[in-house]
């Protein structure tokens, strides 16, 4: 019997010890799978004595693009996943393409936040 | 493209040349879309990236959408709004070019909750009633889900249940006649589950 209370009390602390090493690999796979990618600098441009743009290659989005920044890091794009299904759902990239009388007018341009269309 | 900060617009500019894309058809404005009369002079302050309309040293010129000479025979496909709570003088200074139906889909950032954004209660009903759109569906924020239509009752409560729950979201608007086979693929909005 005290056997068998050993063993049960041996197990709980398996069975927490258990959860808690779930818990910390999806907690690991979560962060993995929605933080952005390792950003690859391809070149740098040199404006001024103080200031240098980093070009980064946009390549988690098709078309892919270069983009300047200041940084070197991919800007904060979670929002624009459900605005990417709309664009894709207008083919507004093959539409442009195919039609020149369609414009695509971007208010509040700001690269740092938000996806471009260009 | 609209933007405010020469900084900004540089680095824009910068990469529209470094991806070779045609400077005859991609434009970047460095002036504030505003309903106030074109070129008149608005100050914003400038913090850690953002812009915000207070006592600040960045001075811009503004320009009304209606004012300005779009080729003729163009469509606006998509306009997108992302102003820091100014989407209802920047629509605002449309309502030629929607009553013309020369825009068709419009995105703008919707957030109930901030203290100073208390002409977000009126923005769907505006984008509704004077600029006539037929559609309206939310956007999740950090998925690629797009929720709706919102039909009348979601309509008339999306304001409060975002005011109560501090959600923040982006709303897709249409302006154009749509069947089940041209509307964009959605799922139901439930306004206490959609967002969580």
């Amino acid at each position: 019997m005290k056997f068998l209370l050993l063993f049960l009390k041996f197990m709980s602390k398996l069975r927490i010890i258990s959860l808690i090493l779930i818990v910390g690999i999806l907690i690991v796979y979560y962060y993995h799978h929605n933080s952005t990618s390792p950003t690859e600098i391809t070149s740098s441009i040199v404006k001024s004595s103080t200031l240098i743009y980093k070009v980064i290659k946009m390549n988690d989005r098709e078309p892919s693009y270069k983009l300047a920044t200041l940084s070197g890091a991919k800007p904060y794009a979670d929002g624009d996943r459900a605005q990417a299904t709309v664009v894709e759902h207008l083919q507004l990239v093959e539409n442009c393409k195919k039609d020149p009388s369609l414009i695509v007018v971007d208010v509040g341009a700001y690269i740092g936040n938000h996806r471009k269309f260009i | 493209m609209f933007e405010v900060q020469p900084d900004m617009v540089d680095l824009i500019e910068t990469s529209i040349l470094i991806n070779n894309f045609s400077l005859s058809r991609v434009h970047i404005i460095n002036k504030a879309v505003s309903n106030l009369p074109s070129n008149s002079q608005l100050t914003f302050s400038v913090a850690g990236g953002d812009t915000t309309a207070t006592n600040g040293s960045l001075n811009v010129s503004t320009i009304r959408l209606d004012d300005i000479e779009w080729p003729l025979k163009s469509t606006i496909l998509l306009l997108k709004i992302d102003v820091e709570g100014f989407e209802l003088n920047v629509l605002h200074s449309a309502e030629k070019l929607f009553r013309e139906k020369r825009i068709q889909h419009v995105i703008f950032e919707y957030t109930a909750w901030w203290t100073d954004r208390s002409a977000q209660k009126d923005l769907l009903p505006f984008v509704e009633n004077e600029l006539a759109a037929k559609k309206f569906y939310a956007l999740h924020r950090t998925s690629k889900d797009v929720y709706g239509p919102l039909n009348r009752e979601m309509l008339d409560s999306f304001h409060e249940n975002h005011f109560k729950t501090h959600l923040q979201t982006d709303i897709y608007a249409t302006f154009i006649d749509s069947d089940i086979n041209t509307s964009i693929k959605a799922k139901p909005y439930y306004p206490r589950s959609s967002f969580a």
